[in-house]
């Protein structure tokens, strides 16, 4: 059997090459992802594009007395076969003589043995390492912090005449062309699940804001080009500028879903204090979707599974003796004791899990080099792993009202609750809108509220705040999760009026709130310990209230990220298009909408998936309770 | 065959699998049970897996005080143990909780149990499995 760096090297002889006369060379050879099929590969990170940008490959190499272990010399084998690949791209060039041919083939040269030198030549590194990550089967994959990465090219060929703002926006919206160009290859679980982020704009130190023109003009880039796919995130915080958030808004009320608004001034103190020194978490990005990672050092699984916290509410009301618990308290902690349970199912499915010894990522992932390991073996500076999770709103509401309706009130006993439960309301549906409704409920600025979810996430944190991995990593969680709707297909019944197998709630989200109150209720949660793996408020919002407000959106924005907001994304759109979209997808072939962390064209989702979203606008704009 | 028989087969291999390592690693299903406060039990389903899951607890304190089993009429019993029909159980209540082990038919058995006691706690061995 092949080791994996004679693999590597065989799919570097032998991939097909194409060059056209696009703008960039970028191929992904279908017939040849490499598939070792012997572990878990790496995936939802981001690789340290920094590394190929500022050395040539060679210069990456260990010298050979150098060469101390095995992983030294598969590190060293792995730039002996990507300096083939580039060879192979090169005699490819020269003999196609496609467009700006002999430019291309510098970039390409270059790359062997020397730093990137011009804006152009940068983009054209990033899209080498990216496909041949994508060619190695590393899916979900970051694109970085390219702002920051890419600035001081800009700023020199700018400086010298080399290039015009105007020559830089048409190269980033080729570049993002050619990214979304294999979305279908590249999507994960729905078609737009690419894992293609590119983060923009940071924070220092002090506070400071910063950014600079290619911040907008990838913003710019996103709102022209119209495509779900690659997406953006936009770190901000409360000094970010006026400018730079109507920009973010401009983009995200044409419906394209993004960008993401990440709040640094939450997010990096959370870094900070789970142990990330201040300059590596002032570089974070996240994984495909909003988990923070630390970009290029960072080979965390971010969202390895998920803990359904409706799941522990279930087993305590089918499992239990229900006729013993007597009070709210001892419900509540017979609950917490069987989250507890659940956890252990959790940890043990995190602690089996085994990654695929990757000297490729090895080269572009820093600490593999200094440790002399490889990233499958800890040679990441980073190692943890995170979970995401599912259901807290409707367990947080179910809960409420198992308080109101059976110890309160005593209009119910538990086993009233469980046979609801069990049939799936039958003969009770009257109870279903009162279970609903409610003023006091997850997403609302109400103190009862906010106490009991972060009992609940605390306690989550004491469960697992000692397991670590067998590389030594810790485990995190957050809020948002993608499964709200798989996980929920089968699930019995819910207390919070949910019925078999209807969806659970989407990350942090109140469509019948207000925005404002949907963002206090999120800032006052705690996001500290390990519980900074992605909480995403996810708001609906009505284009024409957008149109209609511009700069009072803009400053909720402001004032969100002030109040102090972990994460915020929206669709912008109404239930109107929503439902004829629906009804006749061919008249809205690009319609795009925001899902999961990701936005999709609407027309490839599931039909569930569509019916969330239209459930969500009608509530949004009160068409339905 | 069918994908849902397929996915049977594979939810019974990962849950034996899960089961052969948990007793590997020493962790016996006795003591999940006492964790959870359960001393007396009833195990529906007299087959492959509810009679592995009675030679794992019958030698321990974990009370076996009948199988359930849709063939109670023709089994009757199992080594001196009763085999009672799910609707006995009403009159037979006195058990901490009754686990299931045909894994595929938790929720069709929950509904049934629901109609005849709704107060008896009913477990998936699955979940146990997962959990220990």
């Amino acid at each position: 059997m092949q080791t994996i760096v004679e693999l590597f090297d065989s799919l570097c002889h032998d991939l097909s090459i194409s060059v056209d006369d696009s703008e960039f060379v970028y191929f992904i050879d279908f017939q040849h992802i490499m598939d070792a099929a012997r572990g878990h590969t790496f995936s939802n990170l981001t690789p340290n594009y920094r590394i190929l940008l500022e050395n040539g490959l060679i210069s990456l190499k260990y010298r050979e007395e150098d060469c101390t272990n095995k992983f030294c010399h598969d590190y060293n084998s792995v730039i002996d076969s990507l300096c083939i690949l580039i060879s192979r791209i090169c005699l490819e060039l020269d003999r196609k003589k496609p467009c700006n041919y002999e430019t291309k083939l510098e970039w390409f040269r270059n790359m062997i043995d020397k730093p990137a030198a011009g804006f152009f030549e940068a983009i054209q590194r990033i899209l080498f390492l990216n496909q041949i990550m994508w060619q190695t089967n590393h899916r979900l994959l970051g694109l970085g912090t390219l702002d920051t990465l890419l600035d001081p090219f800009y700023r020199s060929d700018t400086a010298q005449g080399k290039l015009s703002k105007e020559d830089v926006a048409g190269a980033l919206q080729s570049f993002c062309r050619i990214l979304h160009q294999d979305f279908k290859y590249k999507s994960n679980m729905l078609l737009g699940d690419t894992g293609q982020i590119i983060v923009l704009g940071k924070s220092d130190e002090k506070g400071n804001y910063l950014y600079n023109d290619l911040t907008i003009l990838f913003i710019e880039a996103i709102e022209k080009l119209n495509l779900p796919d690659p997406k953006i995130l936009l770190r901000v915080n409360k000094n970010t500028p006026r400018e730079v958030l109507r920009s973010a808004v401009r983009c995200i009320s044409t419906g394209v879903g993004a960008p993401l608004l990440a709040n640094d001034d939450v997010i990096v103190p959370q870094l900070v204090k789970y142990g990330v020194p201040m300059q590596d978490a002032l570089d974070y990005t996240v994984s495909a979707c909003w988990e923070p990672l630390i970009c290029g050092k960072d080979s965390s699984l971010n969202n390895l599974t998920t803990l359904n916290f409706m799941r522990s509410l279930d087993n305590l009301i089918m499992r239990d003796q229900l006729s013993r618990i007597t009070s709210f308290e001892d419900f509540k902690k017979r609950y917490l004791k069987y989250l507890s349970w659940n956890l252990n199912a959790v940890k043990r499915v995190v602690g089996r899990h085994r990654f695929q010894y990757d000297p490729v990522l090895s080269v572009f992932m820093e600490g593999c080099f200094e440790k002399r390991k490889d990233v499958s073996h800890g040679g990441a500076v980073y190692n943890d792993v995170g979970i995401t999770t599912v259901a807290l709103s409707n367990t947080v509401n179910a809960l409420l009202n198992i308080k109101e309706y059976v110890f309160e009130r005593k209009l119910l006993s538990l086993v009233d609750v469980k046979t609801m439960l069990v049939t799936n309301f039958k003969g009770k549906e009257d109870w279903i809108p009162q279970l609903k409704a409610g003023d006091i409920r997850y997403g609302h600025d109400e103190d009862e509220v906010i106490s009991l979810t972060n009992e609940i996430i605390r306690f989550v944190t004491e469960e697992t705040k000692d397991f670590t991995t067998y590389l030594g990593g810790r485990m995190k969680f957050g809020l948002s999760a993608p499964s709200y709707i798989d996980a929920a297909k089968v699930f019995p019944a819910s207390f919070d009026g949910r019925k078999r197998g209807e969806p659970f709630h989407v990350h942090i989200s109140n469509d019948k709130a207000a925005y404002t109150e949907v963002v206090n209720f999120a800032a006052a949660l705690d996001y500290g310990d390990n519980r900074f793996n992605g909480n995403v408020v996810d708001l609906m919002v009505t284009p024409v209230f957008i149109e209609n407000n511009f700069d009072k959106f803009v400053d909720f924005v402001f004032f969100s990220i002030k109040v102090g907001f972990f994460q915020m994304q929206m669709n912008v759109i109404s239930s109107e298009k929503l439902i004829a979209a629906k009804e006749n997808p061919e008249a809205y072939p690009n319609l795009i909408v925001r899902v999961w962390g990701f936005s999709a064209y609407f027309r490839d989702l599931p039909v569930e998936y569509k019916d969330v979203l239209i459930e969500r606008a009608l509530r949004n704009e009160h068409k339905v309770s | 065959m069918d994908d849902s028989a397929r996915y049977g087969y594979y939810d019974s291999f990962i849950t034996m699998k899960r089961w052969m390592e948990n007793r590997n690693a020493g962790k016996m299903l006795d003591a999940y049970f006492r964790e959870h406060g359960y001393e007396t039990i009833a195990i529906y389903g007299a087959g492959d897996l509810g009679k592995l899951l009675y030679e794992e607890l019958k030698h321990t304190d974990i009370k076996i005080l009948y199988f359930v089993d849709r063939n109670a009429e023709g089994l009757h019993q199992i080594e001196g143990i009763p085999v009672i029909d799910l609707d006995a159980v009403a009159e037979n209540k006195s058990i901490d909780v009754l686990v299931v082990t045909p894994l595929g038919d938790y929720n069709v058995i929950c509904s049934e149990l629901i109609g005849i006691a709704p107060e008896v706690p009913i477990i998936s061995l699955k979940d146990a499995v997962y959990e220990l």
